[in-house]
This record gives C-alpha cells, sequence and structure tokens, in this order.
C-alpha cells in the first residue's frame, strides 16, 4: 500500500467502519499494525474501535443505538447499594491516578466529576464480582478507558456540524448534553473494563498467584522469553539476581500504563486490545512488548 | 562511588500510609503530594555516612495492598532493615501493625532491625493515634521508634539513619557473618575485603528463575 497521510488512513478507516457488513479483521489488522489513524478525527474514530475491539459494540452497526441506550440504563441500575468502607479504599487510589494530567487533577471542576465517575465505575464493577472486589492498580488500566471515551464527547462538541458523526450513525449515540454524555461515558467504559477485566482479572487475584493461570506463570512466561531472545542478557540478569518479578509484575499487572506517557499508553493499547493472540497468555502481544522493553536498544535491532 | 558496606532496606505498612512519600523525601528531598499507586516494589539508594564510613542504602519500596500476597514475600529476602510505617490520623493502620510484624517476623532473617515510623506529624490537627501508644508498640516489641512528617521532612533522615546506625552497632558487635548475604549487608571494596562485587539488586539467595 503506497504512504498514505494521517487524513487518508483516518477517511479508510472510517470508511472500515461503515461497511457492512463490518469487516471486523480487517479493522483489527489495521489496529494492531499501524494504530488508530492519528489525526482530528482520532478521539472519535479511537473510541469506537475500542469498543468494538473489547467486544463492547456489536458488530452490526444498526444495534448500536438500541444497544448502548440499554447498558447505560443497567449501568445505572448497577449502582444502587452503597458501602461506605469500600467507597473509602477506592477514593484513596483513585485519589493518586495520573495525578500529572488535568483531565485527572482535582483540583479542577472537570478533574472532580472524572475522579468521581472512575471511583463509582470501579466501586460497582467491586460489587458485581464479589470474588475478586477491588484491587489495587485496576484504577490504572481504567483511567485511559474512561479518558479515550471522553474525549469522544469533546470531539463531538467540536464538530457541531456533526456531519462526519452523521454519517457514522453516531450522533444518535452519544446525548448532546454534557451530562448526558458524562453519564453515557461512565456505563460504556465500565462495561469496556468489565470485558477486559475478564481476561486480566486473574492476575489481581492472590489466591491463583501460583497457579497455571495467576501471576507468577506470566511472569515466568516472560522469564522464558528473554531467555529465548537474548540468552546473554538473560544470564546477566539471574547472575545480578534480577527477578523478572520486580519488574514484570507490575508491567504485566498494569498493561505498561505506569511505564509511559498517557499518549504512548494509547497507542500501545491500540495494539494491545487487537492483538490476535491476546487469549494465548503465554506469547501475547504483551509478554513480546516487555520481553522487548528489557533488552538492551544495540541488541534488540 | 565506593562503599565500606550495602544495606538492603524494605519500607512496609498499610496503603497510604506515605511509604513512598518517605522514600521519596529520604532520596530527593522533596514531597510529592499525590504520589502514583505503589505496584510491586519500587527501588530506592542513597548514601550515608556513620562511623567515618560510607553506607550505601538500598531501599525496596513495597505496594501496601499487595503485602500479604505471596509474590511479594520475596521482597523481604535478604534484608537488613526494615520502616513498618503507620499513620497516626488513621487509627486502623496502627491496629494492622501487629499482622504486618508477624509477617515481617516469618519472611525475613531474625536478625533484621525494625523501625516502627507513626508518618504524617504534619496533620496533628487529626492525630488518632498518640505518640506514647506508637512508643509502647515499640516497646513491646523490640523496635525502634519515631514520629516523621514525610512533608516536612522532619524526623526522616533519622528514621533511616538510627536504624542504619543499629544494623552498623550489629555489625561491631558480631552478630552479623557479613559474608553471608541473607543477612542483607553486602560489605564493598572501600571496606578492603575481598570476596565483594559492587552490584545494584542484591538480595535475593536463590536464583531469581522459579522464584518464590
Amino acid at each position: 500500500m503506497p504512504q498514505l497521510t494521517p487524513e487518508q488512513r483516518a477517511t479508510f478507516f472510517e470508511g472500515l467502519l461503515k461497511q457492512r457488513p463490518m469487516p471486523f479483521e480487517k479493522i483489527k489488522k489495521t489496529c494492531f499494525a499501524e494504530g488508530v489513524p492519528d489525526c482530528s478525527a482520532t478521539p472519535r474514530l479511537r473510541a469506537i474501535a475500542w469498543k468494538l475491539l473489547l467486544g463492547y459494540l456489536p458488530e452490526d452497526r444498526m444495534q448500536w443505538h438500541t444497544f448502548l441506550a440499554m447498558q447505560r440504563l443497567s449501568y445505572q441500575a448497577f449502582f444502587e447499594e452503597l458501602n461506605v468502607d469500600l467507597r473509602f479504599e477506592i477514593k484513596k487510589d483513585v485519589d493518586r491516578t495520573l495525578p500529572d494530567y488535568a483531565f485527572y487533577n482535582t483540583s479542577h471542576r472537570e478533574g472532580r466529576v472524572h475522579h468521581a465517575a472512575i471511583s463509582r465505575i470501579l466501586f460497582v464493577y467491586a460489587k458485581l464480582n464479589p470474588g475478586i472486589r477491588y484491587v489495587q492498580g485496576m484504577n490504572e488500566i481504567l483511567a485511559p478507558i474512561y479518558y479515550v471515551f471522553c474525549q469522544e464527547i469533546e470531539a463531538a462538541a467540536a464538530d457541531a456540524s456533526g456531519a462526519s458523526l452523521k454519517s457514522l450513525g453516531e450522533d444518535s449515540i452519544m446525548p448532546t448534553a454534557l451530562e448526558e454524555a458524562l453519564k453515557a461515558v461512565e456505563a460504556d467504559a465500565f462495561f469496556c473494563f468489565t470485558n477486559l477485566m475478564a481476561e486480566l482479572r486473574d492476575h489481581f487475584c492472590s489466591k491463583l498467584d501460583h497457579t497455571v493461570i495467576g501471576i507468577t506463570a506470566k511472569i515466568t512466561a516472560l522469564e522464558r522469553l528473554i531467555e529465548r531472545l537474548d540468552q546473554q542478557l538473560s544470564t546477566t540478569l539471574t547472575r545480578l539476581r534480577v527477578s523478572p518479578t520486580f519488574y514484570g509484575f507490575r508491567w504485566i499487572t498494569l498493561l505498561m500504563t505506569q511505564e509511559w506517557e498517557l499518549p504512548d499508553v494509547l497507542r500501545f493499547f491500540d495494539s494491545l486490545f487487537a492483538d490476535p493472540r491476546r487469549d494465548e497468555t503465554k506469547s501475547n502481544f504483551l509478554i513480546y512488548f516487555a520481553a522487548t522493553m528489557v533488552r538492551p536498544r544495540a541488541r534488540s535491532s | 562511588m565506593s562503599y565500606a558496606y550495602l544495606f538492603k532496606y524494605i519500607i512496609i505498612g498499610d496503603t497510604g500510609v506515605g511509604k513512598s512519600c518517605l522514600l521519596l523525601q529520604f532520596t530527593d528531598k522533596r514531597f510529592q503530594q499525590v504520589h502514583d499507586l505503589t505496584i510491586g516494589v519500587e527501588f530506592g539508594a542513597r548514601m550515608i555516612t556513620i562511623d567515618n564510613k560510607q553506607i550505601k542504602l538500598q531501599i525496596w519500596d513495597t505496594a501496601g495492598q499487595e503485602s500479604f500476597r505471596s509474590i511479594t514475600r520475596s521482597y523481604y529476602r535478604g534484608a537488613a532493615g526494615a520502616l513498618l510505617v503507620y499513620d497516626i490520623t488513621r487509627r486502623e493502620t496502627f491496629n494492622h501493625l501487629t499482622s504486618w510484624l508477624d509477617d515481617a517476623r516469618q519472611h525475613s532473617n531474625s536478625n533484621m532491625t525494625i523501625m516502627l515510623i507513626g508518618n504524617k506529624t504534619d496533620l496533628e490537627h487529626r492525630r488518632a493515634v498518640s505518640f506514647e501508644e506508637g512508643q509502647q508498640f515499640a516497646n513491646e516489641h523490640g523496635l525502634i521508634f519515631l514520629e516523621t512528617s514525610a512533608k516536612t521532612a522532619a524526623n526522616v533522615e533519622e528514621a533511616f539513619i538510627n536504624t542504619a546506625r543499629r544494623i552498623y552497632e550489629k555489625i561491631q558487635q558480631g552478630v552479623f557473618d557479613v559474608s553471608n548475604e541473607s543477612f542483607g549487608i553486602k560489605v564493598g571494596m572501600a571496606a578492603q575485603q575481598t570476596g565483594s562485587v559492587n552490584v545494584s539488586i542484591q538480595g535475593q539467595q536463590r536464583s531469581s528463575s522459579g522464584c518464590c
């Protein structure tokens, strides 16, 4: 394919989203290899792409409107029970989520609104999943997802004419009033987070730490991969007693969210969510990416 | 830079008591009002001087919520000192000290020096645990005790350095076999002894493969 400008890529990508039936595999491949095209339409395209990749939005675009309306109502219904201890526990961590970004800065009103929203999402998740409840680090995974979905509102507001949104059948998805829009974002982020956690929850469960599905098994997979890719490095790390647990635990549990700046995390998530081998827990994109981060630059090229 | 000894420390205690802030104040001399959540373990290091000897402190800052996960117990391996931290404004963090202590004693060597720290003295108006209670707990369990403020830096230097001084005294008294790494002490080139190499990470007795 000849080199396309970001705008051309965005048009192409939007074209894929509009096709019926939706060429899901093609969309997935594009996200994995190139990421969501970087241009003025990115916030909107990325939010839709992530909702598809995380198995939230159905492939049939005609169902989106009804589906989303239903999901957003269900979410409101979930948020009924109250539990003061759990709310405090979550609040303590949410207050420490991406504190360097204005979006989540609590000295602004908007930051407090976003904090309250991600706190509620984690709370509802913990209530609906009593076996796993809330575990530190879930906040870090949720924050970029919620952020991206909020960007969609801003994009919609800026794009007041709504021409391109309409062409996607999107104007009916995103309520116009800001408050309603924020509620919608919260519900969407909740369901996408829940779907993602279905794959990741074992990492957060201490009872599974030493089983074949727990975090230790993932860290061992990372260690084996490093060994296979770079024997010399592996020997050096072993000699220095740098256990992969010391870095791999955080990298894998948090999906790299504490290792990179937010814009890089967003691009990383494009590939992560579109990874064709996401369910092959021992040789997926995340493990390969982690192994690459350990390798010295000179040898990794 | 060469050192006479390297001591491995571990910082433990409930989530949100200020472990990472104490470390940041000690290594960087600054305070961060909102510090990122610690997941797994973070590292810090600083050189101090005791008895005219350069001592390198290698500090492992752990995540409060993960403490009782077996995966994090490997962090205790080979620690010479532990800072056990609670928050003087939150009673429950003080009430959990016994289980922290059990966990620490169970997974570390019996000669590990433990410093009990009541943090956040800058929030005196919200104090929920008195100085005397902290002191009494420390006496009962054979710990050194200090109240600190990672925010104002009050007693932070002392917390890390007094612990090191106690470890140093134990070395002088021959309590440790310093050639045995399980005590969390490494002898550096500056001590003019043989058989040790400066490495940036140490502490595990076993090979890192098949951890825990």
